[in-house]
């Protein structure tokens, strides 16, 4: 690459003088921007779900079909969750009774349910394990880089979308972490300075053509100091001068956000099934951010957490709600991206750092386990169970590790492969420096489990 | 050759960066003898220019001297030879060095008039001095005022972290701080306990005190909504609530109060003391499961956090049997109500939960507690034996099994040592503790039985912490970022009324960033490092609370004068910006940041190009914007 991306932050006019580029912070590689030229822009939408603690899988898309899944005694005491009380997939696995509007994409088939996946030498710690799904560098607990991040930076038709991609959490998801700084809005509903008359002044302009700019955005787009967090910072100051500017160039009006297709996302005006559930109303929110800026801004890529999984104690009394949640999320999601054509080019992930173990604790709950089940819905994905049925899984498996966790059948970088592939349209050089040595990865874990058609 | 640099006591160093002429300074100005020629530094030039004013040859003009006070070397008040060779003999041949001002740059001690000083280069010290007293001040506490910087400079930092670390600074008639503390009551209101957390990093004079404080308090992290629950959900013997919402937070907010005032008086204590405020307060009895850690169905969640986050670190040097048996030792700590003379006696008789004389404190129920005989780091070079006690006999003796750690793991493990001295260096410090220091801390900490105020002194004395290597290597929390931009600009005249009036501010905007004090969740405490916090919406968030402060409060801040009594000139936008960027970053700006500063300051509110005119109607906004402005730069996010 002849100029790293980032420098183009810093270059921005200079860009938009070759007439590929917007003067705001659209700022891809100039070889990117030249093949995009060619290539034309993306219309493949990607939303990663992070179920943050640690999501039981087993009582997520529970396997009945393993008899020591049933011994109850042994397994499950309190927690166990029969079939009659379960929403049957196939005979063999059956979603949690709270997932039941996720049924309804997996009735249309658009709703892949991929158990047992993993990686190898699973940590137990979250920080590890978190950092690994969302680096995708298993082992490589410092790389504070992530692989949407890497998507981001370096698939070429990105490269003329002005937002190519946004963490909509508290804070940036260690997914879109890296060398291009991405947008981070933990409340879209509020981002703005507050000032009204001034802020134009304020943000002002970044230099430009032997300009020094103007305002925050010219302050933060001088050559930084050596100091080791200096170019973070004004990078991520110039992201976000840029994006008050281009939010409101695009009259992106959050709290008037109407949703197509019958979605509700519930709030604390309007909580629907969920009265004082100020976790799940964030959530949702922050759902309703993401697609709204994909309809008004043409947002790509966005990333979401739910949090609350850790259930150590209590399980029951928790883990439904915030499996309803998902559901609730993943079928407003469909809702509303249908009503306006973009489902049918939509992926959702949802991911979580690990299961938990197979048998219950003391506490009515679970501890940090190992393979997890995964979502992956959309308009275009091949529907259905995967790694959950006889072919696949023999009783006992749920003890296949250590006799107390779940082994797993896939590696979850064969999936976001098969994604950057199958939906994306990724190039196959480019799959290996999103998901660093997935290539030289071999045996059953990394074959394909057939998401796209 | 330079023998010495120059400082300056003068206040109005600020203003040297401008690097305009010495005229800011009123009457005779400040300067060092010997420094003939005027260029900040005493060496042999000066006595060459010397001669060449005294002796030059015909038909060339004597070199010019417009503070011939700088060149009575020997103050002898007349210029001549002598004063040359002075200089001279005092550079090559150790002979006396210059009268006073020397080397320091003051005014003339001994002004006869004989001779005079016209003029100087702006007096003072070097960008470097105020630049370290700026690190001293943002690492040491919640960042410089510019009244601070100034007495600082003038005193230096060795004095003031003295003055710092020994106590003798105290905040006796800091009548800000008392009117501001006088409309809160943060042992009944929790917003209110919020908002004197913010009052005291703001306006104390005890500013490593206060910024201890808060080091401890996510240390010891309790959470006070857990606090509040347990008392709104208590029920007496009928299953009668006991209390009721409000009064479940009224509670909450005396409990947490009470422990923090604990961890702020001990703060430069012992570790022994500070480990027991915690240990043995209501909130983290309540917070970590304490109350329900008995005899009969040990829980172990205060012994693990206690090992794993206050006290030796995880999984160092200790392993799952060592919480189990820890657990055990704890059993019966529970909480109960008191008569208020009672309240901290553990042995103590308690009172029904209904009575309302009684006060909640610490309590040990010798019911629920295991008398069978433990064993801790058991194989270990400093396994702790815990025999077994009969019950019948001595049934208090029980509570010592915890004591008897917690006091092994304060003031003798390793561990301990280790773990809390990293955290401190890395507060004051560096991410990554220089082996060096780390070595002389946990040295200090053994030697001491863990004397905070020996392990700090040795950090804050240490070249590692005054040095300039690892400046600026720190990104500030959400709370260090904004108590630092109120007090920025405060030259101590902002009244409380408006300090008053930023607290719910600060509140709000630390709730939209997570980052409200006291109600993390998870016992690991805020992330103490603010790099994880720095994405779009948190850097957003930031220069909004600097524009609620300087654009829309900032008449409080009496800007105007803030410069004036500093000697710039309120028409010129250069002075201005020189001044403030001065103020907020010395050492640390460029000529771009002036530059744009400037141009920030030649614009009208909405941008237009518009001459500064201080009669103008909108020069107030305009200063409060650009003040605003300046104090979002890069620079302030780091320290």
């Amino acid at each position: 690459m002849a100029i790293h991306r980032r420098e183009f932050l810093r270059l921005g006019a200079a860009g938009a003088t070759l007439g590929l580029l917007s003067p705001l912070f659209r700022v891809p590689f100039l070889n990117q921007a030249v093949h995009a030229a060619t290539l034309g822009p993306s219309s493949k939408r990607l939303i990663f779900v992070f179920l943050r603690g640690g999501n039981d899988s087993l009582n997520t898309v529970i396997p009945h079909g393993d008899a020591d899944y049933n011994d109850t005694a042994d397994a499950r005491p309190t927690l166990y969750i029969p079939p009659s009380e379960s929403i049957d997939l196939n005979g063999f696995c059956a979603l949690h009774p709270q997932l039941d509007k996720a049924h309804e994409l997996f009735l249309a088939n658009e709703l892949a349910v991929i158990h047992r996946v993993a990686y190898p030498n699973q940590s137990r710690s979250h920080f590890s394990s978190q950092q690994y799904w969302e680096n995708s560098v298993p082992g490589d607990v410092g790389l504070e880089e992530g692989w949407l991040n890497r998507l981001i930076a370096n698939h070429d038709p990105f490269a003329t979308h002005e937002f190519p991609g946004a963490s909509i959490a508290s804070r940036v998801q260690t997914a879109f972490k890296g060398d291009l700084p991405i947008p981070q809005f933990s409340n879209l509903n509020d981002y703005h300075l507050n000032i009204g008359a001034g802020t134009a002044k304020f943000i002002g302009a970044a230099p430009s053509g032997g300009s020094d700019g103007s305002g925050i955005l010219g302050v933060f787009g001088a050559t930084p100091d050596a100091f080791p967090f200096d170019t973070a910072i004004r990078d991520n100051g110039l992201v976000m001068g840029h994006s008050l500017d281009a939010l409101e160039v695009a009259g992106v009006d959050a709290n008037n956000y109407v949703p197509g297709g019958g979605a509700t996302y519930p709030s604390s005006s309007e909580p629907g099934d969920f009265v004082d559930d100020g976790r799940a109303w964030t959530f949702f929110r922050r759902l309703r951010n993401g697609v709204q800026l994909m309809k008004e801004v043409d947002l790509q890529v966005f990333g979401v957490d739910l949090s609350g999984f850790d259930t150590h104690g209590n399980q029951a009394g928790g883990h439904g709600e915030l499996l309803h949640g998902v559901a609730h999320g993943l079928r407003s999601l469909k809702q509303d991206l249908e009503s306006s054509g973009m489902w049918n080019d939509t992926v959702v992930v949802v991911a979580s750092e690990f299961g938990r173990t197979s048998r219950e604790n003391g506490n009515e709950g679970t501890d940090h386990g190992e393979a997890g089940a995964m979502f992956v819905a959309g308009g275009n994905v091949n529907g259905g169970v995967y790694n959950g049925d006889a072919s696949t899984w023999s009783t006992g498996d749920i003890y296949g590790v250590n006799d107390k966790y779940l082994s797993h059948l896939t590696d979850f970088r064969t999936v976001y492969g098969e994604i950057l592939t199958g939906h994306m349209g990724v190039p196959t050089p480019l799959i290996d420096t999103v998901v660093p040595g997935l290539d030289s990865l071999t045996g059953p874990a990394y074959d394909p489990v057939g998401l796209f058609l | 050759m330079t023998r010495h640099g120059l400082r300056c006591l003068s206040v109005v160093l600020l203003t040297l960066s401008v690097g305009t002429s010495g005229t800011l300074c009123a009457g005779s100005p400040a300067f060092t003898r010997g420094d003939i020629n005027a260029d900040l530094e005493v060496d042999v030039s000066d006595a060459v220019y010397l001669l060449g004013h005294l002796f030059a040859p015909i038909g060339t003009t004597p070199n010019p001297i417009a503070c011939a006070d700088a060149a009575d070397v020997n103050d002898d008040e007349s210029l001549d030879v002598a004063d040359a060779v002075n200089l001279l003999s005092y550079l090559f041949i150790a002979g006396p060095p210059p009268a006073a001002p020397f080397p320091d740059c003051a005014t003339d001690p001994t002004d006869t008039g004989l001779l005079s000083c016209d003029s100087y280069p702006t007096c003072g010290a070097p960008p470097s001095a105020l630049a370290d007293v700026a690190h001293v001040l943002r690492r040491a506490g919640f960042g410089p005022t510019p009244t601070l910087l100034e007495e600082v400079a003038a005193t230096g930092v060795e004095a003031y972290l003295a003055g710092q670390l020994d106590g003798s600074v105290d905040d006796a008639g800091n009548t800000t701080l008392d009117d501001v503390m006088a409309g809160l009551q943060p042992y009944e209101d929790i917003e209110h306990l919020y908002r004197s957390q913010f009052a005291l990093a703001i306006l104390s004079r005890q500013q490593l005190r206060e910024t201890l404080t808060d080091f401890w308090e996510n240390h010891f992290n309790t959470y006070i909504f857990k606090i509040r629950n347990h008392f709104r959900n208590l029920e007496g013997p009928a299953g009668e609530d006991i209390y009721t919402s409000d009064e479940g937070n009224v509670i909450a907010a005396y409990l947490e109060a009470t422990e923090n005032q604990l961890l702020r008086d001990k703060a430069l204590g012992s570790f022994h003391d500070l480990l027991l405020a915690s240990a043995t307060g209501v909130p983290m009895l309540i917070y970590l499961d304490s109350i329900q850690n008995i005899s009969a169905d040990a829980n172990e969640n205060y012994a693990r956090e206690v090992l794993e986050l206050h006290t030796m670190g995880d999984d160092n040097g200790y392993n799952q049997d060592d919480v189990e048996e820890l657990a055990r030792c704890f059993t019966g700590w529970t909480i109960a109500r008191k008569a208020p003379a009672d309240v901290g006696d553990p042995l103590a008789p308690t009172l029904p939960v209904t009575d309302d004389t009684g006060e909640w404190s610490f309590h040990f129920d010798s019911a629920n507690h295991d008398y069978d005989a433990k064993t801790i780091f058991e194989g270990t070079f400093y396994q702790i034996d815990i025999p077994a006690i009969d019950p019948l006999i001595d049934p208090d003796a029980g509570l010592q099994d915890g004591l008897i750690v917690l006091e092994w793991l304060a003031k003798s493990s390793t561990q301990t040592a280790e773990f809390i001295s990293t955290k401190l260096i890395q507060k004051f410090v560096n991410e990554t503790p220089p082996p060096a220091l780390l070595a002389n801390c946990i040295g200090t900490w053994l030697a001491t039985e863990g004397d905070m105020h020996a392990v700090i002194t040795t950090i804050l004395e240490s070249p590692e912490f005054l040095g300039t290597d690892h400046r600026m290597t720190l990104v500030k929390t959400p709370f260090e970022y904004m108590m630092a931009s109120v007090r920025a600009l405060n030259d101590g005249s902002v009244p409380a009324s408006t300090i008053t009036d930023l607290l719910p501010d600060a509140r709000n905007q630390l709730s939209r960033l997570g980052n409200r004090p006291f109600t993390w969740n998870d016992p690991d405490g805020y992330p103490p490092f603010g790099v994880d916090q720095l994405g779009t919406s948190h850097l957003m968030e930031r220069m909004r609370f600097n524009l609620e402060v300087y654009f829309e409060e900032g008449a409080g801040y009496g800007l105007d004068t803030l410069l004036t009594t500093r000697g710039v000139d309120l028409s010129s936008e250069v002075e201005i910006a020189t001044a403030i960027l001065g103020m907020l970053y010395p050492g640390l700006t460029d000529s771009i940041d002036l530059e744009l500063s400037v141009d920030f300051l030649s614009r009208d509110v909405s941008g237009s190009i518009s001459p500064l005119d201080p009669t103008a109607p909108d020069f107030a906004e305009r200063l409060q914007q650009f003040c605003a402005f300046a104090v979002s730069f890069p620079q302030s996010f780091q320290q």
